[in-house]
């Protein structure tokens, strides 16, 4: 799934082993979800948009719309 | 949105390549010379394919295992950004680099045993017995070390490991039912087992994009 957690994680100045240490992940689990390799548990979501101060859809990108 | 990817280290991928393409060779060089003659006499393709794959565990086993007590040259060798990296995931490799050797080791024993065998067969069963419940321990202790992503890479390489071994050890049961090939040799499906564990690791990892340079 399409994402901005690299403009976010950047914009705080945070490497990706920081933003991992801060989520108790490992590196690979943030450079697979920043690479669109690997869509992160509803928990990691969560705390991912808590830590950035967003709500999870504003850092992933759904562009499902429901049929009329 | 970011859509924008790190640029690859393709001058530590050369490396990693390079050290691979050496080990390789050695391991290569080594069993055609050295065990060849041996395996024939033992088991025929069956255990060639399986000191193959025992070569190819225990390399890798060995090769994690340098890196970790070099952590200078496993920062390059291995797919972590640095040392720091290599450090964070020092319990997991630790026991990878273990349990790799382990298995490897044992599955050349196995190779090399038999009635005609240079390895006593007790002794080759027991090495495989003892690396296969020292692999199960690992992977229990080391569940707890895993976050989502090892897990569901973990699980995947498992679904993997199904999808080759249901399709490649039924044709192989039908044509020898039929008569069109030998029977199901020990040897061979061990080598089948163990060789599609890899593949389906390699492969789950792969779809990760873990076997990307770091």
């Amino acid at each position: 799934m399409e994402n901005r957690l690299k403009d976010l994680r950047e914009a705080a100045g945070w490497s990706q082993g920081e933003l991992a240490r801060r989520l108790g992940v490992s590196r690979q689990t943030i450079n697979a979800v920043e690479t669109d390799k690997y869509d992160p548990s509803l928990p990691l979501a969560l705390r991912l948009a808590r830590l950035f101060g967003v709500a999870v859809p504003e850092i992933f990108i759904d562009r499902w719309e429901p049929e009329s | 949105m970011s859509r924008e990817t790190a640029r690859p280290n393709y001058r530590k991928l050369l490396i990693q390549l390079g050290v691979g393409a050496v080990f390789g060779a050695v391991m290569g060089f080594g069993l055609s010379t050295m065990m060849l003659p041996q395996l024939e006499t033992v088991g025929g393709a069956g255990a060639f394919a399986l000191a193959s794959v025992g070569m190819l565990y225990a390399v890798m086993g060995l090769f994690i295992g340098f890196g970790l007590v070099f952590p200078a040259l496993g920062a390059k060798m291995l797919n972590v950004v640095d040392r720091d990296d290599l450090a964070d995931q020092r319990a997991i490799l630790t026991g990878s680099a273990v349990c790799c050797t382990a298995l490897g080791l044992a599955l050349l024993m196995l190779a090399l045993s038999g009635p005609q065998g240079h390895i006593s067969g007790v002794l080759a069963a027991g090495a495989l017995a003892s690396a296969l419940i020292l692999s199960v321990v690992v992977s229990v202790l080391q569940w707890k070390l895993y976050d989502e992503l090892m897990r569901g890479i973990s699980m995947e390489a498992s679904a993997f490991m199904a999808a080759i071994l249901f399709p490649a050890v039924s044709l192989w049961a039908v044509l020898a039912h039929l008569g069109r090939t030998g029977p199901i040799d020990p040897l061979g499906l061990i080598a089948l087992l163990a060789g599609s564990m890899l593949l389906g690791s390699i492969m789950a990892a792969g779809r990760r994009g873990l076997l990307l340079p770091a």
